[in-house]
């Protein structure tokens, strides 16, 4: 799915038509512009995930109490026996 | 000395609203405070309100255009008694502003100030900084809230420290660029030249594509389920979650979700974002600080490329310090060189 419309739906996103023109114009002229990039060689190098280059370091495993259940589904559209309510998926 | 500080609104505060500057935040209140909220409040110093941004800050990201909301709240800091604002300015557009309005930005070095408590943007470069009127100032409260929070999986153990430094300039300066600053740098021991940085004229690719990729990644939580804004009008689970994010983005938030599913697809992956975080290596390993600590980086006469400036920091994650006339950076946890340049400046 390499198309604008295939990118609307990995971001669900579905803007009206007025919307969709000016968000598609911007995306193509930044698009078009991503590809100054191809004029450069950084092929030698490593990708840089972090700017320090910190060690990931796998924490102890222990178990912390941040949030109390109500206090994590005080902002929940809908909540039923302390946990998410959402709609149906099946028919 | 207590100051009074405003909160930027992507700052949590328990029991107080958190927008993040977006109408998909609009009716969220936080459960928790932040790390620098608790740092302030514990430092003596008073925080007297929310300060408006940007949607998630992401204005200026994709183009020139000023964003209002932005503008109006420099333009109000600018004449009301608060005496700084903490922000997350990861596209270095309030850095840009606070230099073109005469006030003062202080960006610190990737990982010295925690980050618990704030609304992510974008992981790798979010970082809170310090608007402020006097740099001084700034300082003083940058050092109440940075050190170690193990609630931070992104920080530095220590920040280093020490005497006498040294500044280069970059080629903007024009004329004599030793003598020409001899005041400003009267309390540093050496000065030496240095050059633009590396592949400036890019780094607006760089930073839409890999802004783009996290935002589009941090921004995927809102679905209208768990918090934030949901459509009213929905028959099924996924109509609820576009519905909702289609009607809570504005332009920008779409326009970075829509691109970072460009840039992290199989299509494009490895020619756009694999290739600008290897770009940024290149950027970051390209800077030398043998012979001086602080690059002095000179505003064109309309201060447009300030952000260019401000957004080098960012992609090395190197502290910068920007007021009206030029840009410093310096190297990862040398904040210090920064105050003594400030102190310098105001004496």
């Amino acid at each position: 799915m390499n198309s604008f419309s295939g990118y609307e739906n990995i971001a669900m996103i579905e803007p009206g038509d007025d919307e969709r023109g000016v968000l598609k114009a911007r995306f193509d002229e930044i698009a078009e512009s991503f590809k100054l990039l191809l004029k450069y060689d950084a092929s030698t190098v490593s990708p840089l995930v972090s700017v320090f280059d910190v060690p990931c370091v796998l924490r102890e495993d222990i178990s912390q109490k941040l949030l109390s259940r109500e206090e994590l589904l005080s902002g929940a559209l809908d909540s039923h026996d302390g946990y998410f309510k959402v709609p149906s998926t099946l028919e | 000395m207590s100051y009074s500080i405003l909160l930027e609104e992507s700052i949590m505060q328990k029991g107080i609203y958190a927008t993040a500057g977006s109408k998909m935040l609009a009716n969220f209140t936080a459960p928790i405070s932040a790390a620098v909220a608790d740092s302030l409040e514990a430092g003596g110093m008073q925080i007297a309100g929310r300060a408006k941004m940007s949607e998630f800050g992401a204005s200026g990201l994709y183009d020139d255009s000023p964003c209002t909301l932005l503008t109006e709240a420099v333009n109000a800091f600018c004449s009301d008694k608060n005496d700084a604002i903490l922000c997350n300015d990861y596209t270095g557009t309030i850095a840009a502003n606070a230099a073109r309005r005469g006030l003062c930005y202080i960006h610190p070095t990737y990982g010295t100030v925690s980050r618990y408590g704030l609304i992510p943007a974008v992981c790798s470069m979010d970082q809170i900084g310090v608007l402020c009127k006097v740099p001084s100032v700034g300082f003083e409260i940058l050092a109440i809230i940075a050190g170690y929070d193990a609630r931070d999986g992104a920080m530095l153990p220590s920040a280093n420290d020490g005497g006498g430094r040294t500044v280069g300039f970059n080629n903007n300066d024009g004329g004599d660029k030793r003598t020409a600053d001899t005041r400003r740098t009267a309390a540093l021991p050496v000065i030496s030249v240095a050059k633009m940085p590396l592949y400036a004229e890019i780094y607006r690719q760089i930073t839409q594509i890999l802004c783009s990729a996290e935002l589009s990644g941090n921004i995927s939580r809102y679905d209208g389920i768990k918090f934030g804004y949901a459509a009213k009008d929905y028959s099924d689970l996924r109509e609820l979650y576009t519905k909702s994010r289609t009607e809570a983005f504005g332009e920008d938030l779409k326009l970075s979700a829509l691109i970072g599913a460009m840039v992290l697809g199989a299509m494009c992956y490895e020619k756009y974002y694999d290739k600008a975080m290897r770009l940024r290596r290149v950027i970051k390993e390209s800077v030398c600080w043998d012979g001086f600590d602080v690059l002095r980086y000179i505003h064109d006469a309309d201060g447009k490329d300030a952000i260019v400036f401000a957004i080098f920091s960012r992609l090395c994650g190197l502290p910068s310090l920007s007021v009206q006339e030029c840009t410093y950076v310096a190297d990862a946890g040398n904040e210090h060189a920064l105050s003594m340049i400030a102190v310098a400046d105001e004496q």
